[in-house]
C-alpha cells in the first residue's frame, strides 16, 4: 500500500534520513519506534510531502507520488496527524471538523460527522464548544477526527497519545482501531513512545535509529513482555 | 450636518477598505503593505473607464475591481511563495512601484496634477450628488461587502485561512494549500479595496497619487492594529476610532500655532498607549506579529 524506498532527507544541511525504506501493507498496523531524533516524524513528514526528500521514491497504492504536493497526497487517501497540537483552538469543535473535511459539504459532510460521532461519542454534545476548552484527550480525539473526515485509506499518526494519561492514551488507540472498522481505514502507521501500549496494538514494528531502519518485525507481540529487546537497538 | 455626513461617508469607505484588508491580515495572518495601491488602482481604473471609455459608474467600478484583482494575482503569486518578512517586502516594493507609475505616467494619470472633475455616479438614471445620497450609496455597498465577507469568513475557506494563520504546517497536513488559499484572500481583498477606491474617486471628484501612498497603507494597517483583527468587529472599532479621533482632537481648543502638531502627538501617544494596553487591538482576537 505504501512503499518508501531509499529516502534521504535534510533539515537545512543536517541529514536526518539515510537511505531509509519502509513499507506498509493493507491491513497492517505499524508502529515506528526509536529514540528522540531518530527521524520518525521526519519520515512521516516526507511521506506526506511536507518535507522534500533529496533522494528516494514514495509509492502509494501502486502510484509514484514522489512529485505530488501534500494536498494531492492527502486527497488521494493519506491521512496525516502532525505531532503536537493539530486543532484550531479558537474555532468550535464543529468548525474544526468542517475544516478537516473541506471541501466536502452537503449530505456527505453530515454523514462523515455522524461517523465521527460513532467513533468518538462525546463529540456529539460538544459541537458548539471551543476546541481550546477540550481536555488533552478530547483534543487529540478531535485532531484524529479531523483527519478521518476525508476517509483516508492510510493513516499516518505522529504521537497521537503524547502528553496523555495512560487511560486516555489507550482510549485513543482503541478508537483508531474502531475507525478502521467504521471509516474503512486500510492501514495505520504510528509513531509512538509508549512502547508497551503500542506493541499491544500493532501488527508490525519498525525500529528507526539515526535515520536508518535497524530492525523490523511482524510479530510485535513477542516483545510486549520484554520491550528492552527492542530498546537495545536505541543505544547501539 | 454636512460635516457629520462627510465623516460617515469616509468611515463607510474606510470600513470597506479595512474589512477587505482584514481578510488578509486578520484571517490570513499576512502583513500587507500595498493595500493603498489596490485602493488607488480601483480609483484610477474606475475614473479612467468613466472618463476615457465613457462607461457608466457601475460597470466602470466592477471592471476596475476585476483589473485590480488581476494585479493582486500577479503580485500575490510570487509574494505568497515566500511568506513572512519576504511577503511584507514584496508588498512594500509593489506599493512603491505602482505609486511611482501613478506619479510619473503623466499621459494616463496626469501624475501630480491629478484628475479633476470626476463624474458623480449615476445609478438607474439618478445622479448621486447630495451628501445624503452618497451616504446611502456607500452604506449599500458596505452592507453588501460586509455580508459577503461575513459568509466568506465563516465558510470552510475562512476557517482554513484561520488554521493556516495559526499553524501553517498543521493545516497543510490536513490537505490545505497555503499558496492557493492566501492567494484567493489576497485577490478578494484587493478587489474590495478597488471598490472603495472607485467610491472615493467619485465622492471627492478629484484624485492624485498622494492619496495612495505608503502612509495610507500604513494607516489602513493601523486601523486593524487598533481595532483588532480576525473577526468582524475589530475593523469597525478601528475605523471609527482612527477616523474620529483626529476630528475629536480638533475640539480641544488648542492655540492655532501649535494645534496641528500637538494633535498629531496626542494621536501618536494614544496609539502607543493602546498598543501597550491591548496589543491585540480593542476588539481583536488575533495579535499581529
Amino acid at each position: 500500500m505504501l512503499e518508501a524506498k531509499g529516502i534521504n532527507a535534510f533539515y537545512s544541511r543536517k541529514q536526518v534520513l539515510f537511505d531509509t525504506s519502509i513499507s506498509v501493507k493493507e491491513g497492517e498496523k505499524v508502529i515506528l519506534i526509536g529514540p528522540n531524533g531518530a527521524g520518525k516524524s521526519t519520515l512521516l513528514k516526507t511521506i506526506v510531502g511536507l518535507l522534500a526528500p533529496t533522494k528516494g521514491q514514495i509509492a502509494f497504492s501502486g502510484e509514484d507520488i514522489s512529485s505530488w504536493s501534500p494536498q494531492r497526497r492527502i486527497n488521494s487517501g493519506i491521512g496525516y496527524l502532525l505531532q503536537n497540537e493539530n486543532i484550531v483552538p479558537g474555532l468550535t469543535v464543529e468548525e474544526n471538523l468542517l475544516l478537516g473535511a473541506y471541501p466536502i459539504k452537503g449530505d456527505l459532510l453530515k454523514k462523515r460527522v455522524e461517523e465521527v460521532f460513532e467513533i468518538f461519542g462525546f463529540m456529539k454534545g460538544r459541537l458548539k464548544d471551543r476546541a481550546g476548552f477540550l481536555s488533552g484527550g478530547e483534543r487529540q480525539a478531535l485532531a484524529v477526527s479531523m483527519v478521518l473526515m476525508k476517509h483516508p485509506r492510510l493513516l499516518l499518526l505522529d504521537e497521537p497519545t503524547a502528553g496523555l494519561a495512560p487511560k486516555a492514551a489507550q482510549n485513543i488507540l482503541e478508537h483508531v482501531k474502531k475507525a478502521q472498522d467504521v471509516i474503512g481505514v486500510k492501514a495505520v502507521c504510528l509513531v509512538e513512545h509508549n512502547l508497551k501500549l503500542a506493541l499491544e496494538w500493532a501488527s508490525k514494528v519498525i525500529v528507526l535509529v539515526q535515520g536508518r531502519v535497524v530492525f523490523t518485525s511482524d510479530t510485535p507481540e513477542l516483545f510486549i513482555n520484554n520491550p528492552e529487546e527492542l530498546e537495545k537497538y536505541f543505544f547501539e | 450636518m454636512n460635516y457629520v455626513l462627510h465623516l460617515l461617508i469616509m468611515i463607510g469607505i474606510y470600513l470597506i477598505l479595512s474589512y477587505g484588508l482584514n481578510l488578509v491580515v486578520g484571517f490570513g495572518g499576512l502583513l500587507s503593505l500595498c493595500h493603498a495601491v489596490f485602493y488607488g488602482i480601483g480609483a484610477y481604473t474606475g475614473t479612467l473607464l468613466m472618463i476615457k471609455a465613457g462607461l457608466p459608474f457601475l460597470p466602470a467600478i466592477f471592471l476596475g475591481m476585476v483589473i485590480t484583482g488581476l494585479f493582486a494575482l500577479i503580485v500575490g503569486l510570487p509574494a505568497l511563495r515566500f511568506r513572512g518578512d519576504s511577503f511584507v517586502l514584496v508588498t512594500l516594493g509593489f506599493q512603491m512601484i505602482v505609486f511611482t507609475i501613478l506619479y510619473n505616467w503623466i499621459d494616463l494619470t496626469r501624475g501630480p496634477y491629478g484628475i479633476p472633475g470626476i463624474p458623480r455616479p449615476v445609478i438607474a438614471g439618478v445622479e448621486v450628488t447630495e451628501l445624503y445620497q452618497y451616504f446611502i450609496l456607500v452604506s449599500l455597498f458596505l452592507v453588501v461587502i460586509v455580508a459577503i465577507l461575513f459568509v466568506v469568513c465563516r465558510s470552510p475557506f475562512g476557517l482554513a485561512l484561520k488554521a493556516l494563520r495559526d499553524d501553517e504546517m498543521a493545516a497543510e497536513g490536513l490537505g490545505k494549500s497555503p499558496v492557493h488559499l492566501f492567494l484567493y484572500a489576497f485577490v478578494i481583498s484587493g478587489m474590495v479595496a478597488s471598490l472603495a477606491g472607485g467610491l472615493y474617486a467619485t465622492y471627492v471628484t478629484y484624485i492624485d497619487p498622494t492619496s495612495f501612498t505608503l502612509d495610507e497603507s500604513i494607516f489602513l494597517l493601523a486601523i486593524l492594529l487598533v481595532g483588532g483583527t480576525g473577526n468582524m468587529i475589530g475593523p469597525l472599532v478601528g475605523t471609527v476610532f482612527m477616523i474620529l479621533l483626529p476630528e475629536a482632537l480638533r475640539f480641544l481648543g488648542l492655540p492655532d500655532t501649535v494645534a496641528p502638531n500637538v494633535r498629531q502627538m496626542i494621536y501618536g501617544l494614544t496609539l502607543i498607549t493602546l498598543m501597550f494596553l491591548r496589543p491585540q487591538g480593542i476588539a481583536g482576537e488575533f495579535k499581529l506579529r
